[in-house]
């Protein structure tokens, strides 16, 4: 097969970091981003001194972006990123750390996810979110994604011929999959029953199709494989990245999202087929966007995603472990560090480090992205194909 | 057939009313020019001045070729793609009214959109788009079905957006005019409860007096808009169950300013149109506020009728442009201050009227039927901006395209 | 002590002792006290209007004022010669410039209540006041005539100003009882409960308005909206009338109040 992009030799993702999240937090989004290089420092050693490259997501570290928490944290990078895409950003900053790396602008790219959640905090989010949103979206009464969400579920169900047991199968799989997450949010089973017979909270969405809002912090190193031997870390591999946005903006309704675009060069890229994947973190802030990436990235023909979520066993023991956290629907989402967490989970399943259960075989994960629904859809997408290296 | 919202005739008074909420005011500039279109009852959406692509929603540059954006007016057609029904959210406003049906348009001219959804319409059915706004003042899509059915406006979701008299009270509050008697026949025709109509000076005898007060849907009231005591004690008295205040006082005299005018004149004529306004404002919006998110018994809206001459002047009739001016100042700081509250404030603007004041003025002129018709118009599909007679019409065409030139053109 | 210090302490002791009595002649100053209409060609007569400026509130803490205006003829008020256009070259003839010893002047008072109470439109004539004469006595020199017709019986009703399609329906005198008045009792002023001192078809005589124009033309002035002529007795009361002292002022809303012998109380 051809290779489009070129490779991420002489890259390596280490120190997956993640700090326990909290429904409500009454810090700040700088405490999370601290309380995330405390943990890394303990960990690996790392000091301000060795870090010279910094990746920072976040909705609520309003007004500072990256270049606050550079000062607030007092670290000097010689390269620096701010990642504003939410559900997208994991993959991206995986993509941006690893040419920095490659090119030599920076040794040590810490990337760093923190969100708090406040009594107000989601208000505030939405108050700022978007302009399109503000103007063309809140003003239907969503009171966030919700309503958007349940208008792309409605029609993904009539489009593919989905009933909510498929969507509640993804829910029930990930929630048996925080069982064994000490951290995770919400441990309680989840049976089919409850799940159908849930709070509605805009058709066809109920309670347990949505994730809960929650304060936390993310992070991971992109390093070279000599630094992180230096440091005695274990670590994973990158064998083929994507990214798109506002791909099929001609879609009156979404139903697939970019990755459709470069799946080629994904799979093409990395040298294998979705068949040969052991694991895969998608992003979920929806069971709808879970299926649709499932079927955008080629786990299933394109219009037989039913089948596939039927035929398929998502637990950890299963034929695709999925989300094997518990993902945000069980985990929590503690907003942009939600779009960590399934690199972050990634990378411990890779290096046998998870939060809970250890998938059997777990050396070729598949990373999703999927970000800022700035109207009416998803407008950032990305994957990455990861692999490990060495464990220590 | 629309499921009809049906009224209580008292409410309990043990209930603590509802304070209404209004969705968040943060709006580009953009959407604010669809707001002033959909004030006017327009539908447009921007289109491409090079490529002619109508996007949406309201940008700033065309999304295709980074073209100039113009408003104009569009087809209202569409297509109903999905839709669902929120019953939990977190916007303030819409927790009161949930469920709450919405869902994705395909407009015929093209782009999707968000849109509040008529009960009647079911995924795949046509449409007719009205732009319309909530109360907050900011616009919003509606999407109405394409066939018109009874009783559609007394819809749910669409009785929201609008302020229709049905089962209304209502106080006029000038209704010694023809103006105002010929409104309070046509809102009792519309269903309204009750019309109070406001008396200045029960001393002295008006024309019209000894049938209208003798209707059993009207009450004569003592409401003299000159006296602060009056209008305060006619609020104390009627502010709690005004649904609907709608002020038709105007005082007109010709005049100039440097030769025929008077003083005094001037003096009447600010102290009735923007006093007496600024008099039912102070005394009637707080308790109207409080009570515009009442689930039974909402106070909806203040309509406001004034002259066109507002926007020009007017060298024969100074006092009355100039205090008119001041009266559209005036109900705009209104607006915006009850676009916290939810109360819809509505602006009638009128071309010179049959009758004794404007004598000297040419036809065409507008017939207090003609004004009390729009008023219910207006009303009823929730039109901000409403504008009565050939004149009004006509000048306020030109004020768009060029105000001062069409200031310059009153100049003989 | 003189004399004339012992009147004047005696007559506070009086006052104070309540043998002379103090009767309010005046209506309060309202935005519902009617004003007089005049054909809408003209220019009107302002109610009463208050704005208040402060009431122990955020404008002013501890104290209370109100901004108020008003015609200078609305209210009980007073009419100065320099009102009509016939006393507009009078000496004198303004509220600032009328001498003040015609402020406190007696009056008489023509009991026409009766007379009214059928009419509407009743006019008092000179034939009218020499009947009159006839039976209660002579019309003293420089008083006040007070027509005592309990209209103010009717403030606060449409039949005060009794306003018709043809007009205003209330009494008044006609020009003969203006002129025997004026010229031949040298009266201070007429003192009426109406509206206005002429009748309300006044406008529709020869000469119109003639208690107008035949007062005010010989420097004679007008009282309106009173109120308890009733209360004075036919002679021997006292009005105290002073209006504002307005530069070049045509009127002016006042306090009017009559002192009454309490001996002679006919109530
Ligand atoms: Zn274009």
């Amino acid at each position: 097969m051809k290779r489009y992009q070129k490779s991420y030799e002489g890259v390596s993702l280490c120190a997956p970091i993640t700090i326990p999240y909290r429904r409500y937090s009454p810090e700040t989004a700088h405490w999370w981003a601290g309380a995330a290089l405390k943990e890394l420092s303990l960990q690996t050693n790392l000091t301000a001194n060795d870090i010279d490259g910094v990746i920072f997501s976040s909705f609520s570290s309003n007004p500072d972006t990256v270049v606050g928490i550079v000062q607030h944290l007092g670290l000097s990078p010689t390269w620096m990123d701010n990642i504003p895409t939410g559900g997208a950003s994991g993959v991206m900053a995986i993509r941006r750390a690893a040419r920095a790396v490659q090119s030599g602008d920076a040794n040590i790219v810490v990337c760093i996810a923190a969100d708090t959640n406040h009594i107000d905090s989601f208000q505030k989010t939405l108050d700022t979110f978007s302009r399109f949103s503000q103007d063309a979206t809140y003003p239907y009464g969503q009171g966030g994604p919700n309503a958007t969400f349940a208008i792309m579920t409605e029609y993904f169900m009539r489009k593919f011929n989905l009933t909510r047991e498929e969507f509640g199968k993804i829910a029930i799989a990930q929630r048996q999959n925080a069982s064994t997450n000490p951290i995770a949010l919400m441990k309680k089973p989840l049976n089919m029953n409850q799940y159908l017979d849930a709070k509605p909270i805009a058709n066809p969405l109920h309670l347990f199709d949505c994730v809960m809002p929650c304060a936390g912090a993310e992070a991971f190193v992109v390093t070279t494989p000599e630094v992180a031997e230096k440091f005695n870390l274990s670590t994973v591999k990158v064998l083929s990245t994507i990214e798109r946005h506002n791909a099929f903006s001609e879609d009156h309704i979404q139903y697939r999202g970019g990755w459709v675009k470069d799946i080629d060069d994904l799979w093409s890229s990395s040298n294998y087929n979705p068949s040969d994947i052991n694991f895969a973190q998608v992003y979920d802030d929806y069971p709808v966007i879970v299926a649709m990436q499932l079927q955008d990235l080629g786990f299933c023909e394109n219009g037989k995603i039913k089948q596939f979520i039927n035929d398929t066993d998502f637990t950890i023991m299963g034929d695709l472990p999925l989300n094997t956290n518990g993902g945000q629907l069980s985990a929590g989402q503690a907003g942009a560090a939600g779009g960590y967490q399934n690199v972050t989970e990634a990378l411990r399943q890779c290096i046998k480090q998870p939060l809970g259960q250890q998938i059997p075989n777990s050396t070729k994960g598949l990373i999703s992205g999927f970000g800022m629904v700035n109207y009416d859809r998803g407008v950032c997408t990305g994957a990455a194909i990861i692999k490990t290296d060495t464990i220590r | 057939m629309t499921k009809q919202k049906k009224y209580l005739t008292k409410k309990n008074p043990l209930v603590k009313s509802k304070i209404n909420h209004v969705s968040s005011h943060l709006r580009s500039r953009a959407t604010k020019a669809l707001a002033c279109h959909a004030a006017k009852g327009d539908f447009v959406l921007q289109e491409c001045s090079e490529c002619q692509y109508i996007s949406y929603p309201p940008r700033d540059r065309c999304p295709k070729c980074w073209g100039v954006l113009t408003w104009k007016h569009q087809k209202r057609h569409a297509t109903l793609l999905a839709e669902t029904t929120i019953h939990s959210t977190t916007d303030l406003y819409f927790r009161e009214h949930v469920p709450w049906r919405i869902g994705t348009i395909l407009l015929d001219v093209g782009p999707t959109a968000f849109a509040h959804l008529h009960s009647n319409v079911q995924v795949g059915d046509k449409l007719k788009i009205h732009v319309m706004l909530d109360r907050s003042g900011n616009p919003a899509l509606f999407a109405m079905p394409r066939k018109v059915t009874v009783n559609m406006e007394e819809d749910y979701q669409y009785s929201q957006f609008t302020a229709s008299p049905k089962g209304k009270r209502i106080l006029i509050s000038d209704g010694r005019t023809e103006i105002g008697q010929k409104l309070t026949y046509e809102l009792i025709k519309a269903g309204a409860e009750i019309v109070y109509l406001g008396n200045a000076d029960s001393n002295l005898r008006f024309k019209g007096q000894d049938s209208i007060s003798k209707h059993k849907n009207v009450k004569i009231i003592p409401l003299n808009l000159l006296s602060t005591k009056s209008v305060k004690k006619c609020s104390q008295q009627y502010g709690g169950k005004v649904d609907i205040l709608i002020n038709t006082a105007s005082y007109v005299r010709s005049g100039s300013i440097a030769f025929s005018g008077k003083i005094t004149e001037m003096q009447n004529a600010i102290d009735l149109n923007v006093n007496g306004l600024t008099r039912l404002a102070k005394a009637f919006c707080p308790a109207m506020s409080a009570r515009s998110g009442d689930e039974e018994r909402p106070a909806i809206a203040f309509l406001d009728i004034l002259s066109i001459f507002s926007l020009t002047s007017h060298p024969d009739y100074a006092s009355l442009a100039a205090s008119s001016a001041a009266r559209l100042s005036i109900i705009n700081s209104l607006r915006s201050e009850m676009s916290l509250s939810g109360l819809k404030v509505f602006s009638t603007l009128i071309g010179p009227i049959e009758d004794e004041w404007h004598q000297d003025i040419p036809p065409p002129k507008v017939t207090a039927e003609q004004i009390a018709k729009s008023v219910i118009t207006s009303l009823k599909n929730g039109q901000e901006l409403t504008l009565v007679g050939n004149v009004a019409k006509d000048i306020f065409e030109k004020w768009s395209a060029n105000p001062l030139l069409t200031m310059r053109e009153t100049i003989k | 002590m003189t004399s004339k210090e012992n009147i004047l302490i005696s007559l506070a002791e009086k006052i104070s002792n309540e043998d002379i009595r103090i009767i309010d002649l005046t209506n309060t100053l309202s935005s519902e006290f009617p004003v007089i209409v005049l054909p809408p060609e003209f220019g009107q007569c302002d109610h009463f209007s208050m704005e208040t400026i402060s009431k122990y509130d955020d404008n002013g803490p501890a104290w209370y004022w109100n901004k108020i205006s008003m015609n200078e003829h609305t209210g009980t008020h007073f009419d100065a010669p320099a009102h009509w256009v016939t006393g507009k070259d009078l000496p004198n003839n303004s509220v600032d410039s009328i001498p003040l010893k015609n402020f406190m002047a007696p009056a008489v008072v023509i009991d026409i209540s009766k007379e009214c109470a059928k009419n509407s439109d009743f006019l008092i004539t000179k034939k009218f006041l020499i009947g009159w004469e006839e039976q209660y006595g002579q019309i003293p020199k420089n008083h006040w005539i007070a027509l005592r017709t309990d209209w103010h019986k009717f403030v606060g009703s449409p039949k005060y100003l009794n306003m018709q399609n043809d007009g205003a329906h209330s009494p008044g005198p006609d020009k003969s009882a203006v002129e025997y008045l004026v010229h031949e009792k040298n009266c201070i002023g007429l003192a009426v409960e109406t509206v206005g001192t002429d009748a309300g078809q006044a406008f529709d005589f020869d000469p119109p308005l003639p208690a107008h124009s035949i007062l005010h033309g010989n420097g004679k002035y007008g009282l309106q909206c009173l109120r308890n002529l009733d209360k004075l007795p036919t002679f021997g009361s006292i009005i105290v009338a002073n209006p504002l002292k307005i530069e070049n002022g045509s009127g002016s809303p006042l306090r009017v109040f009559a002192l009454v012998d309490g001996q002679n109380d006919e109530l």
